[in-house]
């Protein structure tokens, strides 16, 4: 060490340590700080820093006795909000500890830390690809699959970082992610129940359709009935019979139709004659195979149908008024013995024709 | 257990004793707290603490010409400074004799 400061230089000193103080604050702390030191140079013997230090430490020991903080806390109003706020919510947390259960949970919830990061990743992923894809709760293909695992390897990689050196903006893009993950989860959980049903394009709910003969039939909210997807109707009469060609119309008169070929299914369209309507029920429906195979049946048929239905290990698929309108309902049967005992329908099963023609 | 950590917490309280017994400038402060037994004392702190009683309004100052060396500051109670030492004290008293209560049989008085 050379020369020993004078008190002007060291005061100099410790206003330059303080620097990053507001001015009004800096100007009251230190507004008479030259006059302190000159007074305690003026004691005899010791240079000034053996007496008070170095004025790197004079400064600090200063800023934790006028503001009551280490050295780097900020003296802001929005600091001191922020660290009242920490008070206040250490307070809760030390009576909180009281309770058994509080103990335990404030025990574990750190260990859930690495499965926060993990859901944070892959829901932030899912809202980055919602609009490219059609949104579900799972990536939709390879790329997005890729996408996400990398933003869940980001997340968790952010996660173990964080903690230390994390601060300024950093920080706050940091609590801005959480909470925007955090309304993500929170949404994506009430979204669940409703993503279930599929898209039915009679989703109006309940009102009764007539049916001619005076026989009632109540639709209460098809699209949902049992929680599970309807791609067809299976009309009963009030005796057990059941209804065959039964048009569905709504309170406007538009045909009620369904999709059954989001299901795999499609209308069995007869070989010769006029397309079933859309919305005649139950639908004559089989499952979905190639149109080209129909076809061929249907030109292979065309010499002799009976000769083709013979020949075939199977049964054509062409539906008669009776068995192509019979597929049996499995679980809705009517509490009333049927009148006919519905065999095995024809039209449920048959894959065999587009196999034979290969 | 470091005496300069406990003398964190009750330094207001020793700075504001101190003044009430009769206004001091900055440097007296310090010695006559030295003086007094409290030998850890930093010179900053002191002065830190006395800027900060100020700033509160715990504290009114005047200057005061000195015939060698620089001009003083000296500090005195107001009314807030005499209500806050007077709380302070007691809140310490209560807390002095807890802690008694807790150590006699560890350290007998």
């Amino acid at each position: 060490m050379n020369s020993p400061l004078t008190p002007k230089a060291y005061a100099d000193a410790v206003r330059e340590a303080l620097a990053d103080l507001p001015p009004e604050d800096r100007e009251t702390l230190l507004e008479d700080l030259h006059d302190h030191i000159s007074e305690v140079a003026a004691e005899p013997g010791l240079s000034l820093e053996d007496r008070l230090g170095a004025p790197e430490a004079y400064a600090a020991e200063l800023r934790a006795a006028y503001g009551g903080r280490p050295a780097g806390a900020a003296t802001s109003r929005r600091g001191r909000l922020r660290s009242r706020t920490a008070g206040a919510a250490r307070r809760v947390h030390t009576r909180m500890q009281g309770l058994p259960p509080y103990r335990q949970a404030a025990a574990f919830l750190p260990e859930l830390r690495p499965a926060w990061w993990v859901l944070r990743g892959y829901a932030i992923a899912l809202a980055v690809l919602a609009p490219m894809t059609t949104p579900g709760l799972i990536p939709g293909d390879l790329v997005a699959w890729v996408f996400t695992l990398t933003v869940v390897w980001l997340s968790v990689w952010l996660g173990r970082h964080a903690r230390r050196g994390s601060r300024g903006w950093g920080r706050t893009l940091l609590a801005g992610v959480n909470v925007l993950a955090v309304v993500l989860v929170i949404s994506a959980m009430a979204m669940v129940p409703s993503t279930s049903p599929q898209e039915v394009s009679f989703d109006y709910g309940p009102g009764p359709a007539e049916m001619p003969g005076g026989r009632v039939m109540a639709i209460e909210r098809v699209a949902t009935l049992d929680g599970g997807p309807v791609y067809n109707i299976l009309p009963y009469a009030a005796d057990g019979t059941p209804l065959h060609d039964v048009r569905l119309y709504d309170q406007d008169g538009r045909p009620l139709t369904l999709r059954p070929e989001d299901f795999g299914q499609m209308l069995v369209i007869p070989c010769e004659g006029e397309p079933p309507l859309r919305n005649a029920y139950p639908l004559p429906l089989a499952s979905f195979e190639p149109r080209s195979a129909r076809e061929r049946d249907c030109a292979s048929g065309s010499g002799s149908a009976t000769d083709s239905a013979t020949a075939a290990p199977g049964p054509t698929i062409r539906p008669t008024p009776e068995d192509g309108e019979e597929t049996a309902p499995p679980t809705p049967a009517p509490a009333a013995p049927a009148a006919s005992t519905p065999s095995p329908a024809p039209s449920r099963t048959k894959p065999a024709p587009d196999r034979r023609g290969d | 257990m470091d005496s300069s950590q406990l003398l964190k917490g009750v330094l207001d309280l020793a700075v504001l004793a101190v003044l009430a017994e009769r206004d001091s400038y900055g440097y007296d402060v310090v010695r006559r707290l030295r003086e007094a037994g409290l030998e850890d004392v930093g010179d900053a702190s002191v002065y830190g603490t006395l800027r900060r009683l100020f700033k509160a309004g715990a504290l009114n100052s005047y200057v005061v010409a000195s015939d060698e060396g620089p001009h003083r500051k000296y500090y005195g109670l107001n009314d807030v400074g005499r209500s806050l030492l007077q709380n302070s004290a007691t809140t310490w008293t209560s807390f002095a004799a807890t802690m008694n209560d807790l150590l006699k049989e560890v350290a007998p008085a």
